[in-house]
């Protein structure tokens, strides 16, 4: 990838113009910096994905103890998607579905920390992030017991009607998004919080003062200062839902697997590697595309 | 039986401003009544009280503003001036007291309903808006449509024309500063609030910001009420000052009127310099007090001029009034070195120069009185000539420009107010009012 | 899979606004108390949300399990905070987490915070690609990281296992690091730097800063 060709720069002797002639002694130091880190990237993370690029296009008949043989069978990705379209929708409609919902309820959340919390501010941000507490398996099988069959919310729901008499919410998509919007919630309101806290409260009172009422001050001023949070949350929470295997397979069942689910099997259950790397594959270039899109329509770049 | 949709006219008012505007009148909307050139409106408080605790932060203030003046309220940080504001604003509620418009109640009025603006003292632009829609912001909320013409004659106004597009980031201090005014002004409130408008300009910025400002008010006619800390800006800009002083109005009347015959020492210290001397009132005659300086002279002012009939009062005199003389030459010139006698309606008194700084315009001596007093005397640089010190001479000055005050305060009051509030002397403090 | 010992100690949710003092209705009182807040009521409930699973997990830590799994509360035992280390090799397993986590988190801040540094205070070309590095693995679903790396492991014929997990860690979140430093670098007053180039002359602030 690009990052070979900016690691050679390293060895380059540094060339200034005249302008910055006087600080050309200490023109190595930049790159002397990023060497280390750059390099670990380079070797752990563009490496292996090259690999992975190549393996998705082995032959697929081959097999982890004969040995694959490079044939660029690109017909592997048009097999992965035929297989493994419904998966495929499934994730993003998962992952888009828990990101609005996370947003939607980590928006209060965060505007009270923000604007309301007062002395309780600091109390309610370890709350937010009292999840981290526990590991992403515990948190997650947790759901398992809130949502049992003969918990208090399956019956609740029963009760007034919402579900019928035999309705269940474990194993049911139901499930699988209020996990991931579980999850991933607190990496919404950290960054919504941050945004929101910065915003000068004279805007508002600017806001008040030029006739707008509490709810149209919100709307004209707090709300568009607060998009950076809002774009940072959508992004720290997408990426991650739509790659998830755990919640999908810990509250789901395989109708409602997700694509992270079927690259984890392929992986490390069936050793299809070619099918695995072409899933993955597709799966970041469309993160990566969806992501570039709303990140340039949200105009946040300074965000990367 | 009645309509029920009738609605109840009060006089001039954000009810009626914020009826979205239907049928396009691309002009100023008709119930902004009462602005336009020489129509802004009445301000009236009436006993406003403004608590935080057991902090006091406005205490009982009655004052009221003449429709289309430019008034002042000036004081150093935390006298409750800009708490004040906020409460015209509607951004603080009165613990209690009334705000009147036109003779209406607002006080119970959120921000958002009240024909007021303010222009905040950081101008609290909105970053995420051009400088057009930071314009355009209180019309648009007011359901106003068609705004271009008069976004773009407001810039005009400021002399801001094609800076439309731009962001607030990318605008100097001072053009900042003119786009809050422009946001401000282009609802034609009924009163205009500015909260330290200047405080972030440079010097000489702030200079040129409070000619243009003045020429601005000018000509739109609106009430403009400024809070300031700067003695010399609310004399420059204001018709009407009123010098507040922990969470009071200490006087209140014309900028000529407060320098000329303060009310109180915190006055006298505050606006400019003065000079008190603590007398002893011998005799009130005809339309004079004399009074008795301790030394061998008697002095002298117009019973209009002294605020306390008490027996003891501070006797003022600003240090430009104060003319200083050799001895010698003094004698001469007046007539009769005569103890007791006061002379042709001039005050004077022995001392001795015990410093003398010259400072370009004029020289600023300090003149050690017979009973140790310091008075300041400045004198403007007409001849070379400097009086050393150590030099003996005779201070004096016209009866007519002394004042007197009442001698149970302090007579340091506000001093320490004005050094660390105010920049005569073109010092750029920066800060912030509370 | 074991999953009856909460890592966290104790979190509890309290701190919300409680509704007024019922005297006449209280559920009216309350009804309207909520319609005044809507804001705070929806934030208490996303905090509950939050907190809820939290909850649970402390809960069950102190359960007897019936049978295998632990979803339902059966009985009430302290044994299971009395004997921490019961479980297999439960404790081993907490002490490996704790190694990774630090190395990890050493690892990546130093890495990360040097290139955020010289990305922020220097200007040299390639700029832009070094960003799309640094940006691709926030963009790439843990599971593709995590089965490329796999691969290369695999092919590398290295042993998995506490190596390989540190790398990965580290790589997964170097790119944070680097966002996050950068921030705060390219927030920080540039009068400040400058303030701190005056008094540390003749040796350059950010020298000393750094």
């Amino acid at each position: 990838m690009s990052a070979t060709a900016e690691l050679t720069g390293a060895d380059r002797p540094p060339k200034r113009s005249g302008l910055e002639a006087g600080k050309a002694h200490r023109n190595y130091i930049p790159y002397l910096l990023l060497l280390p880190g750059l390099l670990w990237l380079a070797v752990f993370f563009a490496v292996p994905l090259i690999s992975l690029f190549s393996t998705s296009l082995y032959d697929p008949d081959g097999s982890l103890i004969e040995g694959y043989r490079m044939t660029w069978h690109f017909a592997n990705y048009v097999d992965a998607v035929q297989a493994y379209a419904p998966q495929f929708l499934r994730s993003f409609l998962y992952a888009g579905v828990a990101t609005a919902l996370a947003l939607l309820i980590g928006y209060p959340l965060a505007y009270t920390i923000a604007f309301k919390a007062g002395r309780w501010k600091n109390l309610l941000l370890v709350a937010v992030i009292a999840p981290f507490f526990a590991s992403f398996l515990v948190r997650t099988l947790a759901w398992t017991t809130i949502l049992a069959d003969n918990g208090l919310v399956v019956e609740t729901l029963r009760d007034i009607g919402v579900l019928g008499a035999n309705g269940r919410l474990l194993a049911t998509p139901v499930a699988v998004v209020t996990g991931l919007t579980y999850n991933f919630l607190p990496f919404v309101v950290l960054p919504l919080y941050a945004s929101l806290e910065k915003i000068d409260r004279r805007l508002i009172e600017a806001a008040a003062d030029l006739y707008s009422s509490s709810a149209v001050a919100f709307r004209r001023v707090t709300f568009p200062l607060s998009l950076p949070g809002v774009v940072a949350g959508t992004l720290l929470t997408f990426i991650p839902a739509a790659g998830d295997f755990i919640n999908a397979a810990l509250l789901g069942t395989p109708s409602t697997y997700m694509i992270g689910n079927v690259i984890e099997s392929q992986f490390l259950q069936v050793t299809d590697y070619p099918t695995a790397a072409a899933l993955s594959v597709l799966l970041m270039a469309s993160i990566v595309i969806l992501v570039a899109a709303y990140v340039r329509k949200s105009g946040t770049e300074e965000l990367v | 039986m009645t309509r029920p949709t009738e609605r109840v006219e009060r006089p001039g008012h954000a009810e009626s401003r914020r009826q979205p505007e239907r049928g396009g009148q691309p002009e100023r909307p008709a119930h902004a009544e009462p602005a336009g050139p020489g129509g802004g409106g009445v301000l009236d408080l009436v006993g406003l009280t403004k608590r935080f605790g057991a902090f006091t932060a406005v205490d009982g203030i009655d004052l009221t503003v003449p429709a289309g003046s430019f008034f002042a309220l000036l004081g150093p940080s935390g006298c409750g001036k800009t708490t004040t504001l906020r409460m015209i604003a509607g951004l603080e509620n009165p613990t209690s007291g009334q705000i009147l418009l036109d003779g209406a109640d607002v006080s119970s009025r959120k921000a958002h309903k009240r024909p007021v603006n303010t222009v905040f003292q950081n101008y609290a632009l909105f970053p995420h808006l051009s400088i057009f829609e930071n314009v355009a912001f209180g019309l648009r909320r007011r359901g106003i449509k068609k705004v271009d013409t008069q976004v773009e004659e407001m810039l005009e106004l400021v002399e801001l024309g094609g800076y439309g597009r731009r962001r607030p980031g990318q605008l100097s201090g001072g053009q900042q500063q003119r786009v809050a005014l422009a946001r401000a002004l282009i609802n034609r409130p009924q009163v205009l609030l500015l909260d330290e408008p200047l405080g972030a300009l440079d010097l000489k910025l702030r200079r040129q910001m409070q000619i243009e400002l003045k020429r601005i008010q000018t000509e739109v006619g609106i009430t403009f009420v400024h809070v300031t800390h700067d003695q010399e800006e609310a004399m420059t800009m204001a018709d009407t000052v009123a010098v507040m002083n922990q969470g009071r109005v200490d006087q209140l009347g014309e900028p000529e009127e407060l320098y000329d015959n303060p009310a109180s020492t915190y006055v006298a210290n505050f606006l400019g310099q003065s000079n008190l001397l603590r007398v002893r009132v011998r005799e009130r005659s005809g339309g004079d007090v004399v009074v008795d300086a301790g030394g061998p002279r008697l002095l002298r002012l117009p019973a209009a001029r002294c605020v306390s009939g008490s027996d003891e009062i501070f006797v003022g005199i600003r240090p430009e009034k104060v003319h200083i003389g050799t001895r010698s030459a003094v004698a001469s010139e007046v007539s009769g070195e005569v103890a007791g006698e006061v002379a042709d309606g001039m005050n004077q008194l022995d001392g001795v120069v015990t410093d003398a700084s010259f400072t370009g315009m004029s020289t600023q001596y300090l003149v050690r009185l017979a009973w140790g007093q310091e008075i300041t005397v400045f004198v403007q640089n007409l001849s070379g000539a400097r009086i050393r010190p150590g030099t003996e001479v005779t201070v004096s000055w016209e009866a007519g420009h002394s004042f007197g005050l009442d001698a149970a305060q302090d007579a340091h009051a506000g001093e320490r107010d004005q050094q660390a509030g105010s920049a005569p002397a073109g010092s750029e403090a920066v800060e912030t009012s509370t | 899979m074991t999953i009856t010992r909460p890592a966290s100690p104790d979190s509890t949710a309290r701190g919300l606004p409680a509704p007024p003092p019922s005297r006449p209705d209280p559920v009216r009182r309350f009804v309207r108390f909520a319609g005044r807040h809507v804001v705070a009521v929806a934030a208490a409930g996303s905090l509950v949300y939050l907190i809820l699973p939290i909850a649970v997990v402390v809960l069950l830590s102190f359960n007897q399990p019936a049978g295998r799994y632990n979803y339902s509360f059966n009985e009430f035992t302290l044994s299971n905070w009395l004997n921490p280390c019961a479980a297999g090799s439960m404790c081993d397993s907490v002490l490996l987490s704790l190694q990774i986590a630090v190395l990890a988190t050493v690892g990546a801040t130093l890495l990360g915070s040097a290139i955020a540094f010289a990305l922020v205070r220097h200007r040299f070309r390639a700029r832009s690609s070094i960003n799309l590095l640094i940006f691709l693995p926030m963009a790439t679903p843990e599971v593709v990281m995590g089965s490329s790396l796999l691969t290369l492991f695999v092919s590398m014929q290295m042993p998995l296992g506490f190596w390989t997990i540190l790398i990965a860690h580290i790589m997964f979140t170097l790119s944070f690091v680097v966002v996050t430093v950068k921030a705060r670098l390219s927030g920080l007053d540039p009068q400040l730097e400058e303030a701190g180039r005056a008094t540390c002359t003749p040796t350059r602030g950010r020298r000393s800063g750094g």
